[in-house]
């Protein structure tokens, strides 16, 4: 009897193993499933030149999702990406040398733009975390002010127009490439493995993951709690203007109008790559996973010319089974 | 009248995923009775209360409860029968009046639809006087002390009809006055016919309530007793399958102050000073609320405070934060391990390394993975910490190795002084005794504690010497413990 029990205890210990790898990992899992229904739809898919397309499409809410994810398992969230990176990307395309008339007329050298470009996407991190943090307001309200009133000042700042076409010093980062592989994808690739190695090798990972999953009991530990979360705010928004960067590149333009909605994208994609909303949970890589899958299921529904409405339908979907998994796993432990 | 079983239990088994099982329980209840459950941590209490509630099915058995017999359980089956599970924290709402929580589940109404007050605050001014307690029902609950909230708890339990309840802990955080108002409460509702299974840490409290005794080890039943049978030697030796808690004082206390603190002042102290010699446990003794865990608090600077001066191996040095106390050599284990001791979604090696990162890693701040396993292991070894897989989350330990934990995350940082805030609470006699080796060892090498418990008991077995809190000032300094017996110290926190 006694032995019996022990067998039994050994077999559902495995298979209690068994699930929770699969619901980490499970983003991969329905990647892998929609390839295989892509690639059986259509014949194309398995080429080279869709591979580098999809990976094209990957990187903006890539690189996004990479800040993001600090927010995230640091226990908070960064509403104003988008519009940081909108706004860094028109301020500093304003200050650049070029030919628009709504330049600010100074002429700046591109390199110094890109910096001042990143410069401001930190400084709007930062004073996330001095509103949040440092005078306690609300954190998703104060996060939702500060990016409606970046986003203002985007669209403001040019008075609804545009500048075009912008040095071609700023551009390469999206729109050039060897061979045949383009800059932003292998910087997106080495951001990933970078970030990736950070946070599981660093004490700064450590503490990441330390105040996301307790605060408390990490500032008992002697963590620095407030710089932990103030680099998490500011590595979000440097992010967003990377990835501002890379996106005006390619489209040889600064304007409010180049992205809009991908802030829930990128929520979505963290969530089901298996960050947890609540903090302290999930790894970059997985996020990854996330990211691409919303890629491949646009692909898929184009490729069906499912009608574009029932996009946003799956996306809803996705998150809303996203949120299931995360809330299965936190029930897990 | 003790004729009447409300609960009956034989041959319960449960298989829990690897963590642990109840095997052949044999358990009952009787009518007007008060039944004590005691036993390890991961003895099988929970389990065994879980199941009664209908919280957790059970694998084979036979279960009756009011004679009716029962194959599956489920929580509000449970409810229908009467079934009420207190737990250590008070569910009530905090911000009603006790009239209001009496009747939260069924108010009395008028025309159906309105709420009528005054037969609302008739009933339970009727109710309270029935069970005898003298609280006036107009009072918001939540300004009540802990005793009062638990009594009111157990009374709207009984309020909707509830026959059997189940008390897990109820003693924790509450100060002897209130303890001995709860335990007149429980007494007089045996006369209501009432049925409690009482589950505590505390021999002495079982002795004072309890009319039969049920112990538990690793998932057995090994006895059933009337408690008037028993002793305090042969509960004890039941509960561990060993001698009681005896632990030889080795360590040498130097002359040397190592730490000194004046004049600490915070938002509720007053006027703190004292001194830790080197070699020497230095126990905090106090009722709740007397600013035992502040004053811990604020010397290692995880709360304000002003005005302080502390003096560390005869330097004056500052603590504005945890950081600075830490990189001094003075560590704090927090009194709410759940919530401030460990991160719970992490990994055991992650919580154990926590403090100590900077020893561990490269001037880069990267974590050497070699260094973190050797440490890790050291104190897994060290502290005798029973674990699967150090990858695994550190809510997969037991609540006495999860403090093992927390001790090898303390130990580890290199400290010279530790603060221990309750580092017993909630836990087993048998790591109970652990944990006193290794505070044991610790001072014998050289080092010091400071350590609070509400356990007089504890105080008297470990401490060098005993400082007694009251109202946030420091109201007494007892040098010779030894010549102290419980009454004694009580005496002196009480008065």
């Amino acid at each position: 009897m006694l032995k019996e029990n022990t067998k039994n205890i050994k077999f559902s210990d495995f298979s209690n193993l068994i699930i929770k790898r699969i619901l980490n990992n499970i983003v991969w899992f329905i990647v892998l499933f929609f390839a295989i229904i892509l690639s059986i739809i259509n014949e194309n898919f398995l080429s080279i030149a869709n591979f580098r397309n999809l990976l094209i499409q990957c990187v903006i809410m890539g690189i996004l999702v990479l800040g993001e994810s600090f927010c995230l398992l640091v226990g908070y969230f960064d509403l104003t990406i988008e519009a940081t990176m909108l706004f860094s990307i028109i301020f500093s395309a304003w200050l650049m040398v070029g030919t628009s008339k709504l330049r600010s007329g100074l002429d700046l050298p591109p390199s110094i733009c890109i910096i001042i470009g990143l410069l401001l996407g930190v400084f709007i991190g930062f004073l996330q975390y001095l509103f949040i943090i440092k005078i306690k307001m609300n954190p998703f309200i104060a996060s939702l002010g500060v990016q409606m009133t970046v986003l203002g000042f985007a669209i403001l700042w040019l008075k609804g127009g545009s500048i075009y076409p912008l040095a071609s010093q700023y551009r390469f980062l999206g729109d050039k490439e060897i061979g045949i592989i383009p800059y932003s994808v292998i910087l997106l690739i080495v951001l990933y493995l970078i970030v990736n190695y950070l946070l599981n090798n660093t004490t700064f990972g450590r503490s990441v993951y330390a105040v996301g999953g307790n605060p408390t009991a990490a500032r008992a530990s002697g963590i620095n709690f407030g710089r932990t979360i103030m680099i998490c705010f500011m590595v979000s928004g440097f992010f967003a203007a990377v990835a501002g960067w890379v996106l005006a590149g390619r489209m040889n333009s600064a304007s409010p109008l180049l992205s809009s909605g991908i802030l829930f994208n990128v929520f979505a994609a963290a969530v089901i790559g298996g960050i947890s909303l609540s903090g302290g949970r999930g790894n970059v890589l997985g996020a990854f996973g996330g990211v691409l899958l919303l890629v491949l299921i646009n692909n898929a529904l184009n490729l069906m010319n499912v009608n574009p409405y029932w996009v946003q339908v799956a996306r809803g979907l996705v998150i809303i089974f996203a949120l299931f998994i995360d809330s299965i796993k936190s029930r897990k432990t | 009248m003790e004729n009447i079983k409300l609960i009956n239990i034989k041959n319960l088994s449960k298989n829990f995923i690897g963590v642990q099982a109840l095997k052949n329980i044999d358990f009952d209840l009787y009518e007007g009775e008060i039944h004590g459950l005691v036993g390890h941590n991961g003895a099988g209490k929970s389990t065994l209360i879980n199941i009664i509630s209908g919280f957790i099915s059970f694998d084979s058995g036979y279960l009756t409860i009011n004679s009716n017999k029962i194959d599956r359980l489920s929580p509000i089956l449970a409810k229908k029968f009467g079934i009420h599970v207190v737990y250590q924290a008070p569910y009530i709402q905090p911000n009603l009046t006790v009239a209001e929580n009496l009747f939260i589940s069924n108010w009395p109404r008028k025309y159906g639809l309105l709420v009528d007050w005054k037969k609302l605050k008739n009933n339970s001014k009727a109710l309270l006087e029935k069970l005898n307690i003298p609280i006036d029902i107009n009072r918001i609950v939540g300004e009540l002390n802990l005793g009062q909230q638990k009594m009111i708890e157990i009374a709207t339990a009984i309020n909707s009809d509830s026959k059997i309840l189940l008390l897990d802990e109820p003693t924790a955080s509450l100060t002897i006055n209130e303890i001995k108002l709860l335990f007149n409460f429980l007494k007089s509702l045996k006369s209501h016919g009432v049925g409690i299974v009482y589950i505590s840490h505390h021999m002495k409290e079982i002795f004072e309530i309890c009319d039969r005794v049920t112990v538990l080890r690793n998932g057995l039943k090994i006895v059933t007793e009337q408690a008037n049978k028993l002793n305090l030697v042969d509960l004890t030796n039941y509960v561990m399958g060993g001698p009681v808690l005896k632990i030889e004082k080795e360590h040498k206390v130097y002359d040397e102050k190592i730490l000194i603190v004046n004049n600490l002042n915070s938002k509720l102290l007053k006027n703190i000073c004292f001194y830790l010699k080197k070699g020497e446990i230095l126990g905090l003794a106090g009722l709740n609320g007397s600013g035992r865990t502040e004053l811990l608090r604020a010397v290692c600077g995880l709360d304000f405070s002003k005005k302080k001066e502390i003096i560390l191996n005869g330097k004056k040095i500052k603590i504005n934060n945890y950081i600075n106390s830490l990189s001094q050599g003075i560590a704090y284990l927090p009194e709410n391990r759940y919530l401030e001791g460990i991160i719970p979604i992490r990994t055991i090696k992650e919580n154990l390394t926590l403090s100590s990162l900077k020893y561990i890693s490269t001037f880069l701040k990267i974590i050497n993975k070699k260094l973190e396993l050797k440490l890790v292991n050291k104190y897994i070894e060290l502290l005798k910490i029973i674990y699967k897989n150090i990858n695994n989350e550190i809510t997969s330990l037991s609540g006495g190795n999860q403090q093992k934990v927390v001790f090898g995350k303390l130990l580890s940082t290199q400290t010279k002084i530790l603060l221990l805030d309750e580092p017993t609470s909630g836990i087993d006699i048998g790591t109970k005794l652990q944990i006193f080796k290794i505070i044991e060892e610790y001072v014998n090498q050289g080092n010091s504690v400071i350590f609070v418990s509400a356990e007089i008991n504890e105080l008297l077995l470990i401490c060098d010497r005993i400082v007694v809190l009251k109202d946030n000032i420091i109201k007494n300094e007892i040098t010779n413990v030894e010549e102290l017996d419980e009454d004694k110290l009580l005496e002196l926190i009480a008065k």
